[in-house]
């Protein structure tokens, strides 16, 4: 527990001391840059969100909201401990919040958005007891007055300014004209109007009949184990075997051959704990080449016995196909689980590559994503944020269809691609958009909304207030 | 008073939904209290077994099943921090019964206070069990706070807010779907009962709201809210902002 303080406080440090050296060099800076890495701006950009990706994760790995904040403030966020922003996706530099503010799940809070072949780097500013809605968008040059509220699922246009005490709704977010001025509703009124209305039939004492026995859950826990424990044992056999030899075979005479100030003293001794990370690092990845390697010995057996389809699937176990559709995802979701959860999320790429029916070009970003574990096909220079991307479809039938991603397709946070969709090349789509059933988007154009529908770039400059940024591409 | 007329089914702040994380931080310092006691049995087990029962394998077959071992603490780890929790929430329940209702905002408000108190605890179950990488035992941290569901509710990366909820079996909740029972309404916290029935799908990044009923077979769209106090009809597909029918799900199938 002290040692993974340790860990994180020190990531923390060397961390922050690389930024200083960084910002020496060029110092961060507001403006609309090419995305490319000829762009001085752009290329020291993602430098810095490179190196902020390592203490980021070490401080995700506890539950703890107040270790979360310190992060955002030893990174240059504005931040006071009375905010909850738990759930939220911050940026961790240009954003600036005041105190006793909520903010609901899943908000993307971003001062840097890439769009088109733009990168957008602006301030947000948010004052006092603001409260966001769950799922909204913040672009970056926002500026939130205080006691000002913003609905679900809504998102502000660049450098938009929301007014003190109002309420804002809708994509791009405008002042809601409410019947009863929302900071004026009263206790008695909503204890009323809450608990009175639904008496007309009283849902809680409907009887509640399963539509299945419970014990189902039994019969399908044993190949689901199964697998799990062969990867599990399989993939961190070796990588132990070989920690224990370097341990015994290296640390151990150096340690008790020496004394105990020796032991940080002597230069081989210091080499020895110098080396240290990296036999560990290097073992976590012999664990995770080997776990690769048994999901897809695995995967191709199961494939071998019930070949991948598209098309519908019936709602019922009983159905071949619909189950082994389930077990290779459950045999994937290990290894997702594992190597998203990890501190080296981009392998995540070869490792699809790897074992089959998915083609990852090259330069493609991917974030923190939920992806689909089958039949993908994203070109090169793709930038995908935190989205989803879902090869099935739930309505009365399992539907399931691939994907494909041209080059140079930018999708924004919040977005979700449904199956069987084709985005052609260079396109962009908005944040908070949702691709319904295999939607074919056309090449070299502007997507947004739910369900999706084409943008003009005169909307995007008029309502989202664009204009600078198309301006900047005229002059240079 | 006049007010009060006015809000009523269709009125309009019901189409809005704000944020369910309340501002007490002051709770967290449970954390290491219960992470710290519950370390204790854990390293007990651990060195129960050292000490006894390690020199009965050859010391190749220790390292291989070293693995396991390393899982089966995390896990007894899990489960004591669950019985902690539980105990401690079984306490909080005794001095004072969760309940329905409108709380003010201000630690004054003794529903408040225990509210926020239970969330903090229920929380930190519910985190760490996001960490192991059986999604079985997300259930079980679900099951502790008091919120039915079964192990056929697909549970994808969700969240679900720590009380009054019920999940249906079959019911599949969409990545980044928000289900939430108590909400910030400008000073004042609500907090109304939620209840997913069988086989419900709630689409990627939809929320649902306060007081919110699903019937069987419905289907929440993606990218959709409910308005607070919403009553889905059986056997219909609902979708926008906030939800209206859609169609009903029999036509579904002729396509």
């Amino acid at each position: 527990m002290i040692s993974y303080l340790i860990l994180a406080l020190s990531s923390l440090i060397i961390a922050k001391i690389c930024l200083w050296i960084i910002n020496i060099f060029h110092k961060p800076r507001e403006g609309v840059f090419l995305r490319s890495p000829e762009d001085k701006d752009y290329y020291y950009w993602s430098l810095r969100s490179l190196i902020k990706k390592f203490p980021i994760w070490t401080t995700r790995l506890l539950p703890l909201n107040l270790l979360n904040s310190l992060l955002y403030k030893w990174f240059g966020v504005q931040t006071d401990y009375s905010n909850n922003l738990h759930g939220a996706i911050i940026s961790s530099e240009f954003v600036e919040f005041g105190k006793n503010i909520s903010i609901g799940k899943g908000c993307y809070i971003k001062s840097s958005y890439i769009f088109d072949k733009y990168l957008i780097i602006k301030r947000i500013v948010i004052e006092d007891n603001v409260t966001i809605g769950p799922q909204c968008y913040i672009f970056p040059g926002t500026h939130i007055l205080k006691d000002a509220s913003l609905n679900a699922h809504s998102i502000t246009h660049y450098n938009q300014v929301l007014e003190a005490h109002g309420v804002y709704s809708g994509s791009p977010a405008q002042k809601v004209e409410q019947d009863i001025p929302y900071h004026q509703i009263t206790k008695s009124a909503l204890k009323k109007n809450l608990f009175s209305l639904q008496n007309e039939e009283d849902p809680l004492k409907d009887p509640y009949t399963p539509l299945f026995p419970e014990s189902r859950f039994v019969k399908k826990l044993p190949t689901h184990l199964s697998i799990f424990f062969f990867l599990y044992i399989f993939s961190y056999g070796p990588p132990m075997v070989l920690l224990f030899l370097v341990i015994s075979e290296y640390f151990y005479p150096l340690i008790v051959n020496s004394s105990s100030l020796d032991v940080l003293l002597l230069p081989k001794n210091l080499i020895g704990l110098l080396i240290t990370p990296f036999v560990l690092i290097s073992l976590y990845l012999l664990n995770i080449f080997l776990l690769i390697l048994l999901t897809k010995i695995l995967y191709r057996f199961l494939e071998s016995q019930c070949p991948f389809r598209e098309g519908e699937y019936d709602w019922n176990r009983k159905n071949k196909e619909y189950r082994f559709y389930f077990i290779r995802s459950f045999l994937m979701r290990y290894l997702k689980w594992k190597i998203l959860k990890g501190p080296f999320p981009w392998l995540i790429k070869p490792a699809f590559n790897f074992i089959g029916n998915c083609a990852i070009g090259k330069n493609t970003i991917l974030e923190d994503l939920y992806i689909a574990k089958e039949h993908l096909e994203i070109g090169h220079n793709v930038y995908l944020g935190n989205i989803i991307v879902a090869n099935h479809y739930w309505d009365k039938s399992l539907s399931v269809k691939g994907i494909k991603i041209q080059d140079k397709v930018v999708v924004s946070d919040g977005c979700c691609i449904g199956p069987g969709t084709e985005i052609g090349e260079k396109t962009s789509i908005l944040p908070l958009s949702i691709t319904t059933k295999s939607d074919i988007l056309r090449p070299n154009s502007y997507y947004f909304d739910i369900p999706i529908q084409e943008i003009s770039k005169e909307d995007l400059r008029k309502k989202y207030n664009f204009k600078e940024i198309f301006e900047g591409e005229e002059g240079g | 008073m006049e007010n009060e007329a006015d809000m009523g089914q269709n009125a309009k702040w019901r189409e809005f939904i704000s944020s369910n994380n309340v501002k007490e931080n002051r709770f967290l310092l449970t954390y290491p209290l219960i992470i710290f006691l519950s370390f204790f049995p854990t390293l007990a087990f651990a060195s129960v077994f050292f000490i006894y029962f390690a020199h009965l394998f050859h010391p190749f077959i220790l390292i291989i099943i070293l693995p396991l071992l390393i899982l089966l603490y995390y896990l007894i780890f899990i489960l004591i921090l669950f019985i902690i929790c539980k105990l401690f929430l079984t306490l909080l329940n005794l001095v004072h019964r969760p309940k329905e209702g409108i709380f003010e905002l201000s630690l004054k408000d003794r529903d408040y206070f225990f509210f926020c108190f239970r969330k903090a605890i229920k929380m930190l179950a519910l985190e760490i069990s996001n960490f192991f990488p059986l999604p079985w035992i997300k259930v079980l941290a679900l099951k502790l706070s008091n919120i039915k569901v079964s192990t056929n509710t697909a549970l994808l990366d969700s969240y679900i807010d720590t009380e009054f909820i019920e999940l249906g079996e079959d019911t599949i909740l969409g990545e980044g779907s928000i289900i939430m029972s108590s909400m910030i309404i400008k000073n004042y916290l609500i907090v109304k009962k939620v209840i997913i029935k069988e086989r419900c799908t709630i689409g990627a990044y939809s929320v649902v709201t306060p007081g919110t009923i699903l019937e069987n077979n419905t289907i929440l769209g993606g990218g959709s809210y409910t308005k607070i106090n919403q009553h889905l009809e059986e056997g219909w597909v609902y979708i926008g902002r906030p939800a209206r029918k859609l169609t009903p799900l029999d036509t579904l199938k002729q396509k």
